[in-house]
């Protein structure tokens, strides 16, 4: 388990979210914020305590005003976890173990902001027995974790993007933050459709991929790999040409995976060397205002 | 015409284990989470393909190596030089004894006196070296016949046999009757494939009683066998036979019996030999008329496959060692 101390990230939303929480998130309602919105009259918002002398003097109509302030709010961040086999699969570390040093930094960040957290994971199916409702809480990231660390995949097949259309249901128009953690092991055909449902939010992917599977082996020549899940297999003779081949079809796959998310102008978040939080913070300074 | 047969052919119920390495690739592979972005590579496939089927080879092979397959024993036909002769040597106390030479000259030198054993046996080695595709058989005979070698064209096997006919003394009684009939039954079921010859030789008469005289006499002429007296004089006192008329009637056995062959209707020849010289020359007729073509069969035995089964069986190994040394077993 990574350094607590360490392992957070800051994430920003863009634009306002709706939530009667307060937090630390811009927010469309009015509350005790510093962000000014307008004058009202005292008589319609009964609070004295933020009489505002010099605009009521110069008020024609010679009425107390008052300031009115958007309240910063709390949201539900919600973490889509793949937890197929694929993800099992890695050589120093497997993706699910990035994954859970991802939930774990997510949940103390999060708890840091005082937003709640939800974990829908999901394989060939939405795993109804390991999602975690919205919570609040520092500790909750680790829970996540350890759910996710000690899950089994329902069945050998491979992610099922269905079942991701299951998950992405569940948490539309509550969680204004969704993060998509998975290898995108599934064709992609239906994704840009299946992530209609996220209009209002933010959606980060998270791809995670080992390096082993995206930079073909120098050590030996033959290699024989089986697909995960199913009685496929590839034997590859690693000339350069192969070599090269595999590495153009991992671009191939990546700007393909990117191109489904420039749609809505988001950019997904490669990892494929361990879980960096600090990446993760500038990649939201970056993208993100 | 030689069939394949097998040792052990119960092992051969293990050979549906060569199947293993076709059936299940599971261990050899290692698990991807998503091959669909390698690039398919037909050198790797066939490679694999190789793997597969040498892997499957090399566990045939072996099963197959194990359940021992030999080839079964067969027979070519030969046709070579040469006769079957049937040496029927006089192993009795006589011949140990040393040959009678006329009294030396002045101009000779004295010789080393031999046995007619060794005489006998020096002559027949040098058949033996001089025609060795010719099959012989050797009986030595004195109280009773006894069958040292069987008709062979091994001369080593035939003269280890002359060899221990050399060793200690012989009985003292002669029975010719029984050892030619059983020199005559040698050849009895055995395909006529060239001319056949009984080599005789003896250092004396036998008397022969009426029945045996019979059952030779058809012996002889049903195997179609020639015959050949080498007759190895005693003394001086000996009988000539060239001197002697069919029509003569003599008391010594050895006319007695010269004239008994002669009479049998069969080609027949006697040799007086009394030294190595005359006994040498004896052979040599011998081997001049029976040189005819002889048609025989050779028996093969069995030849044990397994062995290069195994070697291929280890090349195949090899070439999967070659194959494992450039696999990778896993992608840390």
């Amino acid at each position: 388990m990574m350094n607590t101390a360490t392992a957070e990230f800051v994430y920003r939303l863009p634009g306002n979210t709706s939530s009667s929480r307060p937090g630390a998130h811009r927010s469309n309602s009015r509350g005790a914020g510093m962000n000014f919105v307008s004058h009202a009259k005292l008589i319609d918002q009964p609070d004295p305590r933020r009489l505002d002398l010099r605009a009521s003097v110069s008020n024609i109509q010679k009425d107390w005003l008052v300031r009115v302030n958007k309240q910063r709010a709390s949201i539900t961040v919600s973490a889509i976890v793949d937890v197929s086999q694929s993800m099992r699969f890695g050589a120093d570390q497997n993706k699910l173990q990035v994954a859970a040093e991802f939930l774990e930094a997510l949940g103390f960040s999060a708890g840091g902001l005082g937003d709640s957290v939800s974990l829908v994971p999901f394989d060939s199916v939405k795993r109804d027995d390991l999602s975690m409702p919205a919570r609040f809480g520092r500790g909750t990231g680790q829970t996540m974790a350890e759910v996710v660390l000690s899950s089994k995949p329902i069945s050998p097949a491979s992610a099922n993007i269905d079942a991701l259309s299951r998950c992405i249901e569940s948490v539309a128009g509550k969680s204004a933050l969704v993060f998509i953690v998975s290898d995108f092991h599934w064709p992609l055909a239906d994704l840009a459709r299946i992530l209609e449902p996220l209009a209002g939010s933010l959606v980060v992917p998270l791809v995670i991929w080992d390096r082993t599977e995206i930079k073909p082996p120098d050590s030996k020549r033959l290699l024989s790999v089986r697909q995960m899940g199913s009685k496929h297999s590839r034997h590859l003779w690693l000339t350069p040409t192969v070599r090269q081949q595999w590495e153009a079809n991992v671009e191939k796959r990546r700007q393909a995976i990117a191109d489904v998310f420039a749609a809505r102008d988001v950019k997904p978040f490669w990892i494929s060397n361990g879980f960096d939080p600090e990446s993760l913070s500038r990649y939201f300074m970056e993208t993100r205002v | 015409m030689s069939a394949l047969g097998f040792h052990m052919p119960w092992l051969l119920l293990l050979l549906p284990l060569a199947l293993l390495p076709l059936i299940s690739g599971k261990r050899d592979e290692i698990p991807f989470p998503w091959t669909d972005w390698l690039p398919a590579d037909v050198s790797g496939q066939r490679l694999h393909w190789l793997w597969q089927g040498l892997a499957a080879l090399t566990i045939g092979l072996l099963v197959i190596a194990l359940a021992g397959p030999q080839s079964s024993e067969s027979l070519t036909e030969r046709i070579g030089r040469g006769a079957e002769i049937s040496i029927l040597l006089d192993r009795s106390a006589s011949m140990d004894g040393e040959v009678k030479r006329p009294i030396l000259r002045d101009y000779q030198s004295i010789q080393v006196q031999e046995t007619k054993n060794g005489l006998a046996r020096q002559a027949l080695s040098w058949l033996l070296s001089q025609r060795p595709e010719n099959r012989y058989a050797l009986t030595l005979f004195s109280v009773v016949p006894m069958r040292i070698v069987d008709f062979t064209d091994d001369t080593g096997f035939l003269q280890a046999g002359l060899d221990a006919s050399g060793i200690g003394r012989g009985p003292k009684e002669t029975n010719m009757g029984l050892a030619l009939l059983a020199a005559i039954k040698a050849f009895d079921q055995r395909p006529y494939t060239g001319s056949r010859a009984v080599l005789l030789v003896s250092d004396g008469g036998a008397k022969l009683d009426e029945e045996t005289r019979i059952k030779i006499k058809e012996g002889m002429q049903r195997n179609q066998i020639s015959l050949y007296f080498i007759y190895v004089q005693s003394g001086i006192n000996t009988p000539n036979f060239d001197l002697v008329g069919t029509d003569t009637s003599s008391n010594t056995e050895e006319v007695e019996l010269h004239l008994f062959f002669k009479n049998l209707g069969i080609k027949y020849q006697v040799f007086q030999a009394d030294d190595v010289a005359s006994m040498g020359e004896a052979v040599a007729t011998i081997d001049s008329q029976e040189n005819l073509p002889l048609t025989y069969y050779e028996k093969n035995a069995g030849i044990d496959y397994s062995r290069v089964l195994f070697i291929l069986a280890l090349i195949t190994s090899a070439a999967l060692a070659l194959i494992a040394a450039v696999r990778m077993e896993t992608l840390k």
